[in-house]
């Protein structure tokens, strides 16, 4: 699901070189509360529907009022959350992705809210509920769960004969045939190497493993190398296209013109291509995540914004009330309801058990047109098949910004993907060891 | 007596000192203290503490053989040797052809040319970004006029493109300097060079430009203290571009990721600490180099 960077973020590289929070929607820290008045939590997020949201939880509240503070996007807020913390002005409760949570209880900055949580951890969709965890210990709550499936040209894969993928295997077949007209069969953002990680976990593989009391790295385990292999024919075959999401506008153009025709994708992704596409509404299907070659299907783990957690920081005054707006915020129907329509929310899949009832809202009608039917569906089974057994590692935060970096040189052709993973595994177990956090491989 | 009003002069200073001792001397001393040390967390690193342990030199040995932060060096080092004569010769130029013209036009080349110093790094670089830009930028229809397709953030235009934009920016201020400098050579002299049969060519070559050597000397090392600092223009530039510049494009952006995304703030000061070094010898090489003659 590459998509990590979704505009073109001068805001965020702004805010970058500002440095500060204040500068950037931040101001922090618990406001506190005399003995009678209402508790204060203070929450950072960037989410469109967040504000709505926040007014609707204060509105039918009178003990527990929410300040909320907006950041830009994801990378930015990273940024600011670290140095909040380092000055101690950390917020009570943020939004976040689930890949990040075992980076920042590294770095100390959650608190364990697991006896607040847990008692309502049959509402949740179980792999988004493992998504605010971490071995077993609850650090918030889950926003979202994880569908994932591939969106593709229905009118471009009828007019080459092309069945629908099921497999990796058609995938690579398709893009071969689409390729000699000059279609790309998917687009690799330089920056981006979620395709590799969602594969990578799709395949089997465990980079990060916890054994004893050390970590177990292994990014050249066979399933990693089976992912590899993958997107090397597809890279060396010029099957992509390699537009970076950094320019949003041509990203969103290139797909709406028939430039790429499949993507895999969550939910939130569509509301960007509904708003922006003007030739090909209508003429795009859903069809299931592609399976491996005689494998069950298997789709990954909550990355790139899907699996969206709201966390509590060590730094809160107020866990149990943070906590309790979070849960709030998670399954309120009505709260739910808004954050799931792409128009008032994000239009990210909701994380409570009965997230079907919204697909409605998530998926767009125009997008789709007549596949609509089928593609609810497809949306509503993918969530059965959510790898629950990957782990994300305690420095997951500088390993993907390194893997992203090397990424790039993989789809421009300067090294193979294997080159890559065997330079993160060295990187990965140094990192670690300079930590001093225990490591063990093979 | 004297003493009380050594006392009373020295406090006019007290401003800067305070100043100097809280914005400068503290701050470094504070990046060298915590360059000596490392945040190490145990076990499965999932415990949330971490001891602080001294290591003495053990980061800046690290920093040292840390391929990607010596290549970002060597980056920006390659980059000035190429952009800062290009600049402060366009700047020397343009200096040398206002101070020949006496007409009442100069004065408005002169703030023309400094217009672009005015705009702030940031809003510059957002500008030319969106110049460059192959979807809504100008030079993109301009290019395909004479039939040519040209991309400014392909990875062998990035540097050059960076090259264009702090040209554009640096040149009405370096000219400045230069031109002041141009100002103070007596003007006797070029009536003496012409009596003697010298072409303006000539007076330029042989009076004005050994005469503004201090300048360009000046100039000189303050081009270099900025360059190998890059980082706003890359930085915005990766906004737009990622997939060529990369997060560890320059120093300063190493030194950035470092310490707010990866949280190694030890380590981030020690590389802080080995770039003001670099750039202290590389200053100081420069200085003796282009001041030897005149021993």
């Amino acid at each position: 699901m590459p998509n990590r960077f979704r505009r073109p973020a001068f805001a965020g590289a702004l805010c970058a070189l500002a440095l500060t929070n204040s500068a950037c929607g931040g101001g922090g820290g618990d406001a506190g509360a005399s003995s009678d008045g209402p508790v204060t939590v203070s929450f950072w997020g960037w989410a469109n529907g967040h504000e709505a949201l926040v007014d609707a939880f204060n509105a039918s509240h009178d003990d527990i009022r929410i300040e909320y503070a907006k950041g830009t996007d994801a990378t930015t807020m990273m940024q600011q959350l670290t140095n909040a913390f380092e000055a101690g002005d950390a917020p009570c409760l943020f939004q976040n992705s689930s890949e990040f949570v075992p980076s920042f209880l590294s770095d100390g900055m959650l608190a364990d809210v697991t006896e607040y949580v847990e008692p309502h951890r049959d509402e949740f969709i179980e792999s988004a509920y493992l998504g605010a965890t971490v071995q077993g210990t609850a650090y918030g709550v889950p926003t979202s769960s994880a569908p994932a499936f591939t969106i593709y040209r229905a009118d471009v894969f009828e007019e080459y004969g092309l069945q629908p993928p099921e497999t990796w295997d058609d995938m690579i077949e398709a893009g071969r045939v689409l390729a000699e007209d000059g279609i790309n069969i998917t687009n690799y953002a330089g920056e981006d190497p979620s395709t590799l990680v969602t594969m990578a976990m799709q395949a089997g593989a465990h980079w990060y493993q916890i054994e004893g009391d050390a970590w177990k790295i292994d990014l050249l385990d066979p399933g990693s190398l089976r992912a590899a292999e993958i997107i090397q024919e597809i890279v060396d075959g010029g099957m992509h296209s390699s537009l970076t999401f950094a320019d949003y506008a041509a990203v969103q153009r290139n797909y709406d013109q028939g430039g790429t025709v499949t993507r895999q994708i969550s939910t939130w992704q569509m509301s960007g291509m509904v708003q922006n596409f003007t030739d090909s509404l209508g003429a795009w299907a859903l069809a299931p995540w592609p399976t491996l070659a005689g494998e069950a299907p298997r789709t990954p783990a909550g990355t790139n914004n899907s699996g969206g957690v709201n966390l509590v920081t060590s730094q809160c005054e107020y866990p149990e009330q943070a906590a309790e707006a979070a849960l709030w915020m998670s399954t309120d129907p009505e709260a739910v309801e808004l954050m799931a329509s792409p128009d008032t929310g994000n239009g990210l899949m909701p994380a409570v058990t009965n997230a079907g009832d919204y697909v409605d809202q998530t998926i767009s009608e125009d997008l789709l047109g007549e596949n609509y039917d089928a593609a609810r569906q497809i949306v509503i089974d993918s969530l059965d098949t959510v790898t629950t057994d990957w782990t994300f590692g305690p420095n997951w935060t500088a390993m993907s910004t390194e893997m992203a970096d090397g990424w790039a040189r993989v789809i421009t052709g300067e090294q193979t993907v294997v080159q890559l993973l065997e330079y993160m595994q060295e990187w990965t177990v140094n990192d670690l060891t300079s930590r001093g956090i225990n490591v063990v491989t093979s | 007596m004297i003493r009380s009003l050594r006392w009373k002069g020295a406090a006019f200073t007290a401003p800067f000192q305070l100043g100097f001792v809280f914005v400068y001397l503290l701050p470094i001393g504070y990046a060298v203290y915590q360059s000596l040390f490392v945040e190490r967390r145990s076990g499965l690193g999932l415990g949330g503490g971490s001891t602080t342990e001294f290591v003495g030199l053990d980061n800046y040995e690290r920093g040292l053989t840390d391929p990607v932060f010596l290549g970002a060096i060597g980056r920006v080092f390659l980059f000035a040797c190429v952009q800062i004569p290009l600049m402060l010769g366009v700047a020397l130029l343009v200096a040398l052809l206002l101070d020949a013209l006496t007409s009442r036009l100069t004065s408005a080349f002169r703030i023309g040319l400094l217009v672009p110093y005015m705009i702030p790094g940031v809003v510059a670089t957002i500008v030319w970004v969106n110049v460059y830009s192959p979807d809504v930028g100008p030079l993109t229809d301009l290019g395909r006029l004479f039939g040519w397709s040209w991309n400014f953030f392909a990875p062998e235009m990035v540097w050059p493109s960076i090259g264009n934009l702090l040209t554009w920016h640096g040149i009405g201020y370096n000219m400045l300097i230069i031109y002041a400098a141009l100002q103070a050579v007596p003007r006797e002299m070029f009536d003496a060079a012409r009596v003697d049969g010298a072409s303006e060519l000539r007076i330029a070559l042989s009076i004005k430009v050994p005469y503004v050597r201090g300048a360009l000397v000046l100039t000189g090392m303050l081009s270099i203290i900025h360059m190998l600092q890059i980082f706003n223009e890359p930085q915005l530039f990766r906004s737009v571009t990622p997939q060529t510049v990369d997060a560890n494009f320059t120093p300063i952006m190493i030194i950035f990721n470092q310490a707010f995304a990866s949280g190694n703030y030890n380590y981030a000061a020690a590389l802080s600490v080995l770039l003001a070094l670099f750039l202290g010898v590389a200053s100081f090489l420069f200085y003796r180099l282009t001041t030897r003659e005149a021993d």
